[in-house]
């Protein structure tokens, strides 16, 4: 009889517990993030018939850095005025891909599309500072060091982009995070 | 009926030691945090602090789109307006979007790549767009017979995507985009799907 109530009891708290924990392990978790629940989103764009062409003057080279991702867009539409002027090609890295052999040649198959369908002739390279495939701001040692490898990686890009297509502008910038207050502002530089 | 009783009452004595359990751990781990910010304030070791100084949040999400100069635009103001990602994401673009995924020869070149944003930023979800008539990637609208067509095979092609970026990193929740544009007289309209 005893081990018949035991056993009662027992199911009784195991129900107990179990729906103690569920409901705290529910509560408690929020390491979850929001569903992005957004379907057929319409962007209307004005377009000016004068200048309406199918291919586009400019290439952006530019890292995929998420600090600098709303930066580049903001030099790239207002400070340069290239507003649905530009291919833009972000690859992890950017530019360092270019100088490292290994890659060269795929990327450069990369560029030849653009350069071959959309008819650019300026090449816009921005490169920037704590970059993760160099190995951030730690492996160069000084801000001068840094200063000067990025520079110098830019300056054997355009070398190498203007061996291969002779025609093509590149400018080349160089970004850096400054903080301001509690605020983080991005600063361009360029390189001649 | 006295079995019932019985029962009510150890119920009853369960689900308060529970209830008394659970409000002693969390006064014990909010002891525990104010202990740990006491001590980062008055011990902080420079080399360590500078670093949690930068690093005060992590990257949100990565989105992965075509470099084609009619969609820049949009997409930027999908992605940052539409989504809510502004400043929050690592924005890759490369010609083709997921074709070179898809292509066995660079695929592992792409995915070490993709790696490198997991590695550092630590993103948790990923955004791939595709697009209608990319010229870079599938040799443009001409090359299907109907739209209808087209919109399937990329279909295909990011559901693929999304097959292999969950075998590589099974905790990424991943979202998939399909843009289209058509042109009226003085404007563009693009319009993003969601595929499910």
């Amino acid at each position: 009889m005893k081990v018949k109530q035991m056993k009662k009891y027992f199911n009784i708290i195991f129900i107990i517990v179990l729906s103690y924990f569920i409901s705290t392990g529910c509560a408690f978790n929020k390491t979850s993030s929001p569903d992005l629940l957004v379907d057929n989103q319409q962007i209307a764009t004005l377009l000016n018939p004068e200048t309406l062409r199918s291919d586009c003057d400019t290439l952006l080279i530019t890292c995929i850095d998420y600090r600098f991702a709303v930066a580049n867009q903001g030099l790239i539409n207002e400070t340069l005025k290239l507003k649905d002027n530009y291919d833009h090609i972000s690859i992890p890295g950017g530019i360092y891909n270019l100088v490292t052999p290994e890659t060269r040649e795929l990327l450069f198959s990369k560029f030849a599309l653009s350069v071959k369908l959309h008819l650019i002739n300026r090449v816009v390279i921005i490169s920037h500072k704590d970059c993760g495939a160099y190995g951030g701001s730690a492996t160069f040692g000084s801000e001068i060091a840094e200063n000067e490898t990025l520079c110098t990686d830019l300056r054997t890009a355009r070398a190498l982009l203007i061996e291969k297509y002779p025609t093509l502008e590149v400018n080349l910038f160089l970004e850096s995070l400054a903080k301001e207050g509690a605020e983080v502002k991005v600063h361009f530089e360029k390189i001649p | 009926m006295n079995n019932t009783k019985k029962t009510i009452k150890l119920s009853y004595t369960i689900v308060t030691i529970l209830i008394i359990i659970t409000f002693s751990i969390v006064t014990y781990k909010n002891t525990l945090a104010s202990d740990e910010a006491v001590d980062n304030e008055s011990k902080k070791t420079p080399k360590y602090s500078k670093f949690f100084d930068e690093k005060t949040k992590w990257c949100d999400a990565l989105v992965i789109t075509c470099t084609d100069f009619r969609f820049t635009t949009a997409t930027q103001e999908f992605i940052n307006d539409r989504l809510g990602l502004k400043d929050n994401y690592d924005y890759i673009s490369i010609p083709g979007s997921i074709r070179n995924l898809l292509d066995p020869k660079t695929r592992d070149l792409v995915l070490n790549t993709f790696g490198v944003s997991f590695r550092l930023h630590h993103v948790k979800r990923v955004v791939i767009l595709g697009h209608q008539d990319c010229t870079t990637g599938y040799g443009g609208s001409k090359s299907f017979s109907e739209p209808a067509t087209e919109y399937e095979t990329i279909c295909k092609d990011l559901k693929k995507a999304r097959r292999l970026m969950r075998l590589r990193f099974p905790h990424l929740k991943v979202y998939l985009y399909y843009g289209t544009v058509f042109f009226t007289e003085r404007q563009r309209i693009y319009n993003f799907k969601q595929i499910l």
